[in-house]
């Protein structure tokens, strides 16, 4: 109890708390809430501005910005997630388990995830379209195999660390077995960090793909996305241009409170991604792996 | 023997652990001395195992070149053929020290549509990617670095606070959305630069670089944020340092201190994360060449990918990594500068 | 000289220690330091003199307010801590009144200082030997080749072997002992007359704990410093100050030439001092000899 008060202490961590709450919902129920149908056209009531039918105007087919944008929620999002969790579940064990190898491997395998580093994102989820199947899946994976070195590297980091430290060193002179300590001390220490690089990791997923989907790839058209909503906006901004500010706020938005989540994360879990304890703002970041928590989160809207 | 063997925290501790994109790994090489072998040592093996990745994804795509080029009236026998005249019959790694080798010198095939030769289309699109990649980081850090110093040496200030609010907001918006604005701003209202096309150097250096403001710009924001914030962390942490109060015992201004003695060790991490931001940087590029139309790699792979035009993707992957395996080589010899020593030895 | 009586808490005692005009004098000197709730002084009262050439050792336990006195000297007081109140002057100066520019102006030319903890004083990614030429041309006025050539001299001057090549090398590849040796050659570069010594053995190795004060004694000879020495470890005092005072929650408790005390130690806390460090017998049988 007391950790979630400490994790939600600031008011911009309880004002991003709130947002993904709405998110959530959004995301759960899909184009319910959507005030019009998001797929209806009206092609004479294109780029209408705000009005009481249309809360945030019409696009260039006369459909109902809000809703489109509500609509879009599930996908972008159910997206990042599904990429977050493949990054965790295929980086953060085998990074926990790597600091155990001997030096010969050790090597390999961190060259291994180094060269996974050296792919951009993006293109490489545009080669997989091409190479596979043209659609979410393709990309859903393209995407959390690159996010699964941060999980690995902070994983193994952490291990590293805790695995130092002289209860788990004691614990092993009183026999215990390496799977016991892995699962009893080093996987409940390493959490709260990994929590923290899912937080911000989830924001990035969240650019990532709608940049995916801004290009076409994953979401095809006319199912609405945010990001394909930015792409067809951008055919008509001579025309008209304030369709398009909506859904790069949603983008922004959810973002920011993604950031603003692992923020609050890292200060009331005392985890150690980016900065040691209260401040996280204030420590430096010397090493590789704090700089992958804590500063690569949404660096590019890759 | 468990026991033994776990207790792994002792050798080294994370955060000494590695330097920069490709480390001095330290540790295996007995037979490779020297930070320098060590570091080629590094990006061979890491040069290995990303291009084996690029060839196996091509290798297991379900695609079938042969098909593809025959149309699906072909028959069997005829891909078969195909096949075998393309090499495609042979063993894993046969094909790829072939494709390695080719590329190598620069050959990485023909297109299986248009039939122009892989390297022939890099070559056009290469020095948009790199312009406009080249002039983003060059914006990125004209506005990242002054903003992190004036943030890092005002700590808890206003200044501090208004980059702060800046930056993390900077952090949150997409790339795409960034460049629309921009073009709303610039091109579609103020009419003071061309939103789309790319114009090489040749033709005249405003002329290339008027079309590179806005894309290169959109790029930049996020890159700029991540290195202010950066840089004003470490600043901080740096002017904290003992140091500090013995460069200003032995009477040296604070100006030089800052510039000659702070920043010099600020930089490191700063230098580190630009490493690591130039894939990012790389994809983002694919995002906004599609928006402002400029024919670089992004626009051919993403042709590439619609048509399933296997070299070609694989050709563009290729160069990629080589772009960012080349600047990972020189953040390293730029990290070996700023800081001679890991922190290892001191501590 | 004279017994001191009991308690000198506003450093009667001290103005014997400095009879000839003084190089360094601090009068009643309280600084004050941040805490939780406002302030607290946690020096105070602090008077003593220091004349040209002499070596004075400011000697308490941790806490007892000496590193803090001598930062306010140095004017490098921890952020938040104030001077509250007295005066320091340097060579007639009240430096309370000193701005910027003026400190830089006697700092290395006037006043120099070594800290323990010798490595995390110097910056870990440039050369020792670029860091003492930077020194030697921005405050000693030398350029870039008449200051490479005296950085070598000065590390030969505290000896170090191969001058030539410690010259290239950064801190950590250094020991602490040499380390210490780099920070005597950046403290005394550009001729100082007070050499502030902020515990500068404490971290090292009894071997070269002794090497680093007879150098310090050489130089001091030789370049004619006066020494503001500042030790928790009476017998350090006791090897390289003439006089002394002991300090002990943020007040001078008793001051006086560091024989005499250390014979005749009348506060009770000089005296556990004295008898933790079994320094007093090794006095005695000094002063048996002198006479």
């Amino acid at each position: 109890m007391n950790t979630v008060r400490r994790v939600f202490a600031s008011p911009s961590t309880k004002v991003a708390a709130f947002v993904l709450f709405v998110v959530l919902i959004l995301t759960i129920t899909g184009g319910l809430l959507a005030p019009n149908d998001p797929l209806a056209q009206n092609v004479p009531n294109h780029f209408q501005g705000p009005s009481s039918g249309n809360l945030l105007g019409t696009d260039y087919l006369g459909r109902d910005t809000l809703s489109r944008l509500i609509a879009g929620t599930r996908v972008t999002v159910l997206g990042s997630l599904a990429t977050v969790l493949l990054g965790f579940l295929i980086g953060a064990v085998p990074g926990i388990l790597s600091a155990f190898l001997g030096r010969t491997s050790e090597f390999f395998v961190m060259r291994f995830v180094d060269s996974l580093l050296t792919l951009p994102i993006i293109v490489l989820a545009v080669a997989a379209t091409g190479l596979f199947s043209n659609g979410t899946g393709a990309v859903v994976l393209a995407v959390g195999v690159l996010l699964a070195p941060r999980f690995f590297r902070i994983a193994r980091a952490e291990t590293l660390g805790f695995a130092s430290e002289q209860y788990v060193e004691a614990a092993q002179l009183f026999g215990a077995s390496r799977f016991w300590v892995i699962r009893r001390h080093i996987w409940s220490k390493a959490l709260p960090t990994l929590a923290v690089t899912g937080a911000t990791s989830l924001g990035y997923a969240i650019l990532a793909l709608s940049s995916l989907d801004f290009l076409g790839i994953g979401v095809k058209a006319p199912a609405p996305s945010w990001g394909g909503m930015l792409a067809s906006d951008v055919q008509y901004l001579y025309q008209d241009w304030s369709a398009a500010i909506w859904p790069g706020l949603a983008i922004a938005i959810t973002v920011w409170a993604c950031n603003a989540v692992a923020d609050g994360l890292r200060d009331g879990l005392g985890a150690h991604a980016g900065g040691h304890g209260e401040t996280g703002q204030e420590a430096p970041a010397h090493d590789l792996d704090s700089l992958l928590t804590s500063e690569l989160a949404g660096a590019q809207g890759a | 023997m468990e026991a033994g063997r776990i207790s792994v925290g002792t050798r080294t501790s994370p955060s000494y652990e590695r330097r920069g994109p490709l480390g001095s790994l330290g540790k295996l090489a007995p037979a490779v001395s020297g930070r320098i072998g060590q570091i080629l040592l590094s990006t061979l093996t890491v040069a290995l195992f990303s291009t084996l990745l690029i060839f196996a994804l091509a290798y297991f795509s379900p695609s079938n070149p042969a098909a593809t080029k025959l149309g699906e009236n072909a028959t069997p026998a005829a891909i078969a053929h195909l096949n075998h005249a393309m090499g495609l019959d042979r063993g894993f790694f046969a094909q790829y020290f072939s494709w390695i080798g080719n590329a190598i010198h620069g050959d990485f095939g023909v297109s299986w549509f248009t039939g122009v030769p892989v390297g022939k289309s890099i070559a056009t699109g290469l020095p948009v990617d790199l312009s406009v990649t080249g002039v983003a980081l060059v914006m990125a850090l004209l506005m990242g670095i002054p903003a992190g110093i004036v943030a890092g040496t005002r700590r808890g200030g206003f200044l501090d606070r208004a980059i702060n609010a800046v930056s993390s907001t900077a952090i949150t918006l997409p790339v795409f959305w960034i460049g629309m604005v921009l073009v709303i701003v610039f091109a579609v209202k103020a009419k003071w630069l061309p939103a789309t096309g790319y114009v090489p150097p040749s033709a005249g250096l405003w002329a290339w670089l008027s079309h590179l403001l806005l894309p290169a710009f959109a790029l930049a924001v996020g890159v700029a944020a991540v290195v202010s914030r950066l840089l004003r962390n470490s600043l901080v942490a740096a002017l904290d340092e003992n140091f500090v109060v013995g460069a200003t015992v032995r009477g040296l201004s604070p100006r030089r201190i800052l510039y000659r003695h702070v920043l010099r060790n600020a930089l490191a991490p700063t230098v580190t994360i630009i490493g690591l931001e130039i894939p990012q940087l790389l994809g983002a590029a694919v995002v906004t060449e599609a928006l402002f139309a400029l024919p670089g790699l992004g626009q051919l792979a993403l042709t590439a990918a619609q048509e399933h035009d296997l070299p070609v993707i694989q050709g563009v992957l290729l160069v990629m990594v080589a772009i960012v395996l080349i600047c990972n080589l020189g953040i390293d010899a730029l990290l070996g500068w700023l800081r001679p020593a890991t922190r290892r030895t001191h501590s | 000289m004279p017994e001191t009586n009991g308690h000198i808490t506003n450093g009667n005692g001290a103005s014997a220690v400095a009879e000839r005009a003084p190089l360094l004098r601090v009068e009643d000197l309280s600084i004050a330091v941040p805490t939780d709730d406002g302030t607290r002084t946690t020096v105070e009262g602090v008077s003593f003199g220091l004349a040209r050439g002499r070596s004075l050792g400011l000697v308490g336990e941790s806490g007892s307010g000496k590193t803090l006195t001598c930062r306010a000297v140095l004017g490098i007081l921890p952020p938040g801590c104030t001077q509250a109140g007295g005066t320091i002057e340097f060579d007639g100066q009240g430096l309370a009144a000193f701005d910027e520019r003026q400190w830089r102006k006697i700092r290395s030319t006037r006043v120099g200082a070594v800290f323990q903890d010798p490595a995390s004083y110097l910056n870990p990614s440039l050369s020792v030997g670029r860091q003492l030429s930077e020194l030697l041309r921005v405050k000693g006025g030398k350029d870039r080749k008449e200051a490479k050539r005296r950085a070598v001299e000065l590390f030969d001057m505290v000896g170090l072997r191969e001058p030539d090549r410690v010259y290239h090398q950064i801190p950590a590849h250094l020991s602490g002992g040499m380390q210490q040796r780099v920070m005597m050659a950046m403290a005394i570069s550009c001729d100082p007359d007070l050499l502030i010594a902020d515990e500068p053995t404490t971290a090292l190795d009894v071997k070269t704990q002794g090497e680093i004060l007879a150098l310090l004694r050489e130089l001091r000879e030789r370049l004619g410093l006066a020494v503001l020495f500042v030790s928790h470890d009476l017998d350090v005092i006791a090897a390289i100050c003439d006089d002394v005072c002991v300090f002990h929650k943020g007040h001078v408790v008793e001051a006086g030439p560091t024989m005499e005390i250390l014979a005749n130690p009348t506060h009770s806390h000089t005296q556990g001092l004295v008898a933790a460090s079994g320094v007093a017998s090794r006095v005695q049988a000094l002063q048996a000899e002198a006479i």
